[in-house]
């Protein structure tokens, strides 16, 4: 697989190219200057090829020879003396030829050319004046022929000169030619010299860049074939994705993995071998995070899919991508990994350990059934004892009734105890927080520990600083058990020593803006070593104490202690020296309510007072922050509640419309819509119309106070929200929406009597007016400055109960009257801002069924 | 030479065709004043071993005509005469070379292979006129010079003899 080609090298190319450019340059420079020689060459060879001349020379020579023929037949026949001319005639004929072969055509030319024109000419005129003798009569020719003879040798004088002027002169012409055709077959000779060094140095040229390819493949070869055995050795699939998730590589272990030829798969596109978890075809570049880790070069997330084989098997698989530059193409880099393994053992992992979860709960559950199913009989054992008690009994007997008394009384404890683990496992268990006095249950719990502290003869203390008369919001019952749980630890550990109980309240660095009832419990008991301090919150387990002292219990109680407290939100420290003592510190949430106790007896009926069971809400949370976000939906879901969650205030509105929530709880700044403008927006219209809205803010100034109440929501939370907080808030909605039907808030007879007696004009003009006044009495109770306002206060709440009575708000009415006694009671005004709400939320309910009874509006949905 | 008995039946098939096609005629003995003379290698005699030849006998055989420049006058000249591959079967020669000779003595060779159709002829008339021997008559052996650049060349001029007075035929 040629994933990655060598793109070095690029610029040592250049010069060169340059080279080869310079080389081509002169071969092709080479081949016109050879071509235009060998042009010349071949016409001067043409040229001297077919001659255009005869040879001059021998014509010129041969015309002296003919006039020495004639000479010498003029000769002879004068010797002779014969009377025969024709011999003489046919001698000057030729002659006369002669004279014409040179007269005419080139070797005239040639003759003109070398200046013997003149000499030709005197030739000719002899050569015509001789003719007109020679063809006369006879005895004129013979009288003529000494004449002749005398003349006839400056004749071929005249001839020779002509002969030989041209002879000197042909010399040249030739020397000529062939100098000029030696000059052109020399230059010819140079260049097709220099024309085979250009190509020899050519030829080393392409000779050294064919040797240097074949060393540059060979090395690219190599590293291909190295990153091949690497690509290849991984236990991963690798792709290389062109346009359009087209595959254009395949590698590593492909073949292994989808069970086909990585060739096949070419120019196929990914979706054919890879499908999405939801079966959909994979989309590259789907999520933004995938596309910009792709731009940036860097490997994305790796994300779920299925793989494909060819036939038809799936197998589950993890990919990622990573953007790479191939031959300066920007390419897509796949690893798929099959995970078929990873997602058995998973699952694997998962089945066992529901498995044991199951068997977790089965045995709470067993223990919780054992242990209640004892309780009774242990409960009709006592209830007989006591009777058995009453009667006469000896001496004998009452000890005896007393050791099985106390020894029921014991069991009766420890079943107790096994109980409310199981209970708190299976979390059956819920908060119940109600406002306590921190002093006074603090008293309260020591005196319960005090005859075992007296058996130990140990002493308890209490030390407060900043809790006198100080009241607190949480569950008590939960909290006496822990301290209980922490008081008898201390007491079974510690002999004639001293345990000292403080209290406090903080904030804790664990959860800042969170208020917690620290308490401590220190004993100078015997101590727990630092290997056994780990072990001390395990269930059934019992350390022993110093000296072999057996220590009587469970074992449970810590582990019981430390399970509340975390149940509760908070947690229990522990820090202990060997002989010298344990600090056992326990950090308890407790909501923020600074208000005096009033005396102990309304304390005890306060905390006293029974929570009903409620049924769980349907609970809409916008919230644009994640984290708290997951603490709401796990406050919520802890609480026994179903909580749905949004993010932002367009969502809120749009699923408050469609469903009808029993609540809706929502953060004042969310992106998009803020939460003023989404409450408005839901008291406007839709199925939550009429739902209790909780606002969360931040801050709590005036302004929002006023805001919130204009804009419908019903309660004010600030961050952060305790569980305990939200609790409260839950159950009074809860209490209020539990409360079906409209008997308990309005009393109807009262409604038909005003009805009756009014006329029902007259009946909707009064309550809208008493709706109007008492919406002017809960805005402003929120402007009342409390300390100073007591008596206004109990006024306004005095007029506004009695015309709630008049119009049938039963429930307003009573809520009213008691706020107005508690504020002429105390000039304190110890009423709190719960109650306020509670009372604020009353008032939204009995608004709206009022509107329903007086036909103001149409009979609302939800209430 | 030795010969192959299939070359002896060649020849002799060869001559008997010759026998019987150009030398259908046996040359007369010519009336006027001969011009040409041809002696050697020559079948086909009249006066004595030779082929005797005035002007009339000449304008008897096969008339060929060529149009040509040359480089012995300006532009070109119509020529007619008996080709030299005609004039040979008409003697009846049986040499390889050709010994010309013109009448100022000038001798030249020309070998018979010379003699090929639309090569060289006997001419005797130039431009539609006997040639004087003052015009380099009264026969002049002509190529055809423009028709074919092979006899552009020295050795076909030299060979391009005038004034042709006798022609002897050897092996």
């Amino acid at each position: 697989m040629q994933l990655f080609k060598s793109r070095s090298r690029e610029s040592p190319d250049q010069p060169q190219l340059t080279k080869k450019y310079s080389f081509l340059g002169a071969f092709v420079f080479g081949i016109v200057v050879l071509t235009f020689l060998v042009v010349e060459v071949l016409a001067q060879i043409e040229e001297i090829r077919s001659a255009s001349e005869d040879n001059v020379e021998w014509n010129i020579n041969q015309l002296e020879i003919e006039t020495l023929k004639l000479q010498l037949a003029v000769g002879d026949y004068l010797a002779a003396g014969s009377e025969n001319t024709d011999d003489l005639k046919l001698r000057f004929d030729i002659y006369y030829s002669r004279i014409g072969i040179i007269s005419g055509g080139h070797m005239a030319d040639l003759i003109v050319r070398n200046g013997y024109v003149e000499n030709l000419a005197k030739i000719r005129a002899f050569a015509e004046e001789t003719a007109v003798i020679i063809d006369g009569p006879t005895e004129q020719l013979v009288q003529f022929l000494p004449d002749l003879a005398g003349q006839l040798p400056e004749q071929r004088k005249a001839a020779r000169v002509i002969s030989l002027g041209l002879l000197s002169n042909m010399a040249v012409k030739t020397d000529s030619q062939r100098a000029k055709l030696g000059y052109l077959l020399g230059a010819t000779a140079i260049t097709t010299v220099l024309m085979f060094i250009v190509l020899g140095a050519s030829l080393a040229v392409i000779i050294r860049l064919y040797f240097q390819s074949i060393a540059r493949k060979l090395e690219v070869d190599f590293t291909v074939a190295r990153l091949d055995a690497t690509i290849n050795a991984t236990k991963d699939a690798v792709l290389v994705l062109g346009h359009d998730n087209c595959i254009l590589e395949a590698g590593g272990a492909f073949e292994t993995l989808f069970k086909d030829r990585k060739t096949k798969v070419r120019g196929k596109p990914l979706q054919s071998i890879l499908v999405d978890r939801g079966m959909k075809n994979i989309v590259l570049n789907q999520t933004s995070e995938t596309t910009q880790a792709i731009s940036e070069k860097r490997r994305t997330a790796t994300l779920k899919g299925i793989g494909r084989r060819q036939d038809g098997t799936r197998f589950p698989v993890e990919y990622s991508f990573q953007s790479v530059i191939v031959n300066q193409t920007n390419c897509i880099v796949m690893f798929i990994t099959d995970v078929a393994e990873q997602v058995q053992d998973k699952s694997n992992l998962v089945e066992a350990r529901n498995k044991a979860q199951a068997a977790a709960q089965e045995k709470s559950r067993f223990i919780g059934i054992i242990s209640h199913e004892m309780r009774t009989p242990l409960n009709g054992v006592l209830g007989s004892l006591e009777v058995i008690e009453a009667e006469k009994l000896s001496n004998k007997q009452i000890r005896f009734l007393g050791v099985a008394k106390r020894s029921s009384t014991r069991l009766l404890g420890l079943v107790e105890k096994v109980l409310s683990v199981s209970q708190l496992e299976s979390r059956k268990t819920i908060l119940k927080p109600t406002t306590f006095c921190v002093n006074k249950f603090l008293e309260k719990l020591k005196d319960d520990y005090q005859f075992e502290a007296a058996n130990s003869k140990n002493k308890m203390e209490i030390s407060t600083s900043n809790t006198t008369n100080l009241q607190v919001f949480g569950d008590t019952e939960i909290l006496g058990h822990i301290v209980g749980n922490l008081l008898s630890n201390a007491l079974k550990f510690t002999d004639q020593g001293s345990i000292k109980i403080s209290a406090n309240i903080e904030e804790s660095s664990r959860q800042p803006g969170a208020l917690f009832l620290v308490i401590s419990v220190k004993d100078n008991g015997c101590g727990i070593s630092s290997e056994n301090l780990d072990k001390i919150f395990e269930d059934f387990v019992s350390i022993p104490g110093v000296g072999g002292k057996t220590i009587s219990g469970t074992g449970l109680g810590l582990g019981i202690a430390q399970r509340l407290a975390d149940f509760a939100g908070g947690w229990i420290d522990v820090e202990s020296t060997l002989n010298l003592g344990s600090v056992f510190t326990l950090h308890f949430p407790v909501g923020s309510r600074r208000f005096t106790c009033l005396d102990t007896e309304e304390i005890s009926a306060s905390s006293g007072h029974e929570q009903p069971e409620n049924a769980p809400l349907n609970i809409l949370v916008a919230e644009d922050d994640e984290i708290s976000r997951t603490i709401f939906e796990e406050q919520i879901r802890t609480l026994g509640h179903t909580p749905q969650m949004v993010v932002d205030g367009v969502q809120c509105v749009q699923s408050a419309v469609k469903t009808c929530f029993d609540a809706i709880l929502m953060d004042f700044s969310m992106p998009n819509m803020d939460g003023l403008e989404a409450a408005r927006r839901i008291r406007a219209s839709g199925a939550s119309k009429n739902t209790p809205i909780i606002g969360i803010s931040a801050n709590r100034t005036d302004d929002i106070r006023t805001k919130t109440r204009d804009s419908g929501i019903n309660f004010l939370l600030s961050k952060p929200v305790s569980k305990n907080a939200l609790q409260e808030a839950l159950l009074t909605i809860s209490e209020l929406a539990g409360s079906d039907g409209t008997e308990p808030i309005l009393d109807k007879t009262v409604i038909a009597d005003v009805l009756d007696v009014l006329g029902v004009e007259k009946s909707r003009q009064q309550a809208r007016q008493f709706i109007a006044t008492t919406d002017q009495f809960f805005a402003e109770l929120d402007r009342y400055d409390w300390s100073d306002s007591a008596t206004e206060f109990a006024t306004s709440s005095h007029k506004t109960a009695g015309r709630a009575a008049l119009m049938g708000a039963r429930k307003l009415a009573e809520v009213l009257s008691e706020l107005e006694d508690r504020a002429v009671g105390n000039a304190e005004l110890p009423v709190s801002e719960v109650e306020i709400q509670k009372a604020q939320y009353l008032w939204l309910i009995t608004k709206r069924l009022l509107e329903c009874e007086y036909g103001l509006q149409k009979p609302a949905v939800h209430i | 030479m030795k010969m192959t008995t299939a070359n002896v039946t060649f020849s002799v098939g060869l001559w008997i065709g010759l026998a019987f096609g150009a030398m259908a005629e046996k040359l007369p003995v010519p009336n006027t004043n001969p011009i040409l003379t041809v002696s050697g290698a020559v079948s086909n005699t009249n006066v004595k071993n030779n082929s005797v030849f005035d002007y009339e006998l000449l304008r008897s055989l096969p008339v060929t005509s060529i149009e040509t420049g040359s480089i012995w006058y300006d532009g070109t000249a119509i020529f007619e005469g008996v080709s030299l591959v005609d004039f040979l079967a008409e003697i009846g020669a049986e040499g390889s070379v050709l010994e010309v000779t013109a009448l100022n003595e000038y001798t030249i060779e020309i070998p018979v292979s010379d003699a090929v159709i639309d090569g060289p002829i006997l001419a005797y008339l130039m431009n539609g006129e006997q040639m004087p021997v003052r015009g380099k008559g009264p026969l002049w052996i002509i190529y055809p010079y423009d028709q074919n650049i092979r006899y552009r060349s020295e050795v076909y001029y030299a060979r391009s003899i005038w004034q042709v007075s006798r022609i002897n035929i050897r092996d």
